[in-house]
């Protein structure tokens, strides 16, 4: 009961184990990007200073800007920045990362903030029955599997076209921009979320609170932009 | 008159509170069913809600073996059985035994692996409702509400376990107990962890397994020496059984008897055992006096079942 008086009552709770969000208010996050378009696109090498594109590294930029904070960027393969955050080496990773992440034994994963889906679209005033039809869908995917589940023929490529004439697998956020319809049929579904150091609850809370607040819409808009900007 | 096939009841006040355990496992059951689907549904990804979650599995194995023996104690000895069935009690105090010490082996070794890898963990926010909410308390109430029927439910087995002399029942108090020390100390973690203090959970976790394990340890030693016919002790402190001094005392107690030997040892709920008399030289109607006097053991206490009264010559201890 003391507890939930202190809570209320505007102190800080939960704490960090480390103190991490007392560092970085007003001070410098450190933010590992990992390239995964068009969540993060991490343009140059290692020592580029330009900051990274991607939807979510302009979520991070805003992150910080609520916080007062700089961002120092580092760039690097997942699996070292996720090594690095295990050890608090950073404070943050985004990295197209989703809620089913294996990190999430060494790493903390954020509550979800986005769930995209893969569906098959087709041009509007095709019919949606995608039984027997031939479908693109990006060569290397989950998807060219599953899609043999809806006895649909997979037609891999290397690159979708922007505008496909054909039934095609893509994000639920590109159907409409694409000038395609959704055929009702979902492939697969990831809930997105970044990571932070484990044990670091207050810095966690701080970024969640950050993430729920944030409009599904917005954020489709922000990985249309950078769709567009890559293509 | 000696009656072989004569098959065992409760005395009636201990038949009426063995049907309340009955119903009382059976209350458990259904409780850790709804504890193991609630912590499934609600804490799929966190790993100290996982080590719940595998305690109240466990915590199911002394009420099915519980129940699993009542169905076949009473059973009447027959030909493949002439013991009849009431070591099926003893089993199941040995797998509820088991389970309590793997229970408390599991939570030491997962603690102190957690305390000496550094894992600090994340507890973060939850939506409810459209309100943001630190994901702690959601956790604490829960942990509370499974504490609580664990606290009434142990403790009504406990009262149970003494008057019916039923170990598997006491082994399911102690594991009761054991649930609810483990999910206070996980609600202690978990302010600590709110508090910055990430080991302070495993430290909490690992004083209390330990308390855990040296509890599996007895009990499972004194399941083994059971199924060893170790003479009978009490149920709740572990003594010697009072029982056998009191039968050797009235069997020396016959005027026509001049030594007597006593052996017992138990089967499930009830002592069985053999007595060994040397009867004064010339006593009239010996195999009369034998046969009271074996009723006359057998009745001196509910639990006293079965008893082969041997004459002798003479007893070298």
């Amino acid at each position: 009961m003391a507890l939930v008086v202190l809570s209320a009552g505007g102190c800080q709770w939960p704490r960090d184990a480390d103190g991490t969000l007392d560092r970085v208010r007003d001070g410098t996050i450190r933010v590992g990007v990992a390239h995964d378009p068009p969540w993060v696109v991490v343009a140059g090498d290692r020592g580029d200073e330009r900051p990274p594109g991607g939807a979510e590294s302009v979520l991070v930029q805003r992150l910080a800007d609520s916080l007062g904070a700089r961002v120092q960027w580092v760039r690097g393969g997942e699996a070292e920045l996720m090594t690095a955050l295990s050890e608090r080496g950073l404070d943050l990773v985004v990295a197209g990362l989703d809620a089913k992440s294996l990190w999430v034994r060494d790493v903390a994963l954020t509550t979800d903030y986005l769930t995209t889906e893969e569906v098959v679209a087709v041009p509007a005033g095709t019919p949606t029955d995608i039984a027997g039809q031939r479908v693109l869908v990006r060569e290397g995917s989950a998807e060219v599997a599953l899609l043999s589940d809806h006895d649909a023929t997979a037609v891999p490529v290397a690159d979708l076209p922007e505008r496909p004439d054909g039934a095609a697998v893509v994000p639920d956020w590109l159907v409409d921009a694409a000038g395609l319809t959704d055929t009702g049929t979902h492939l697969s579904s990831l809930d997105h979320v970044m990571a932070v150091p484990p044990g670091e609850n207050a810095w966690q809370s701080t970024v969640e609170r950050f993430l729920l607040a944030l409009d599904d819409d917005e954020v489709r808009r922000l990985l249309l932009d950078a769709h567009r900007a890559g293509a | 008159m000696a009656a072989i096939h004569d098959r065992y009841e409760l005395p009636p006040e201990k038949a009426a509170l063995h049907r309340r355990a009955v119903r009382l496992e059976w209350w458990t059951i259904a409780f850790f069913v709804v504890a193991i689907t609630a912590l499934a549904v609600v804490l799929g990804q966190s790993q100290a809600m996982k080590a719940a979650w595998v305690e109240d599995i466990l915590a199911l194995a002394p009420p099915i073996a519980f129940l699993v023996a009542n169905r076949y104690r009473n059973r009447p000895p027959d030909a493949e059985h002439p013991y009849g069935y009431h070591r099926s009690v003893a089993i199941a105090f040995l797998a509820s035994a088991l389970a309590l010490l793997t229970l408390g082996g599991y939570i030491l070794v997962e603690s102190v692996l957690r305390l000496v890898q550094g894992e600090r963990p994340p507890i973060g926010l939850i939506e409810v409702f459209g309100h943001t909410l630190w994901l702690g308390w959601p956790m604490i109430a829960v942990l509370l509400a499974t504490m609580v029927p664990a606290i009434l439910l142990g403790r009504a087995k406990a009262k149970l376990a003494e008057q019916l002399h039923d170990k598997v029942l006491h082994a399911d108090a102690e594991m009761n107990r054991a649930d609810w020390l483990t999910a206070g100390s996980a609600i202690l973690g978990i302010i600590c962890i709110g508090a910055g203090l990430w080991w302070a959970d495993a430290v909490a976790a690992i004083i209390i397994s330990a308390d855990i394990v040296r509890d599996g340890l007895r009990t499972t030693r004194t399941a083994v020496a059971d199924l060893m016919d170790r003479r009978p002790r009490t149920v709740t402190d572990d003594r010697q059984h009072p029982l056998l001094a009191r039968l050797t005392a009235l069997a020396l107690d016959q005027p026509w008897v001049q030594d007597a030997w006593i052996r017992l040892r138990e089967e499930g709920h009830v002592f069985v055992g053999e007595v060994l008399v040397v009867p004064e030289p010339g006593t009239d109607d010996l195999v009369e006096r034998l046969e009271r006097l074996g009723r006359l053991l057998r009745e001196a206490d509910w639990r006293m079942h079965d008893i082969a009264v041997a004459p002798v010559l003479d007893i070298r201890r």
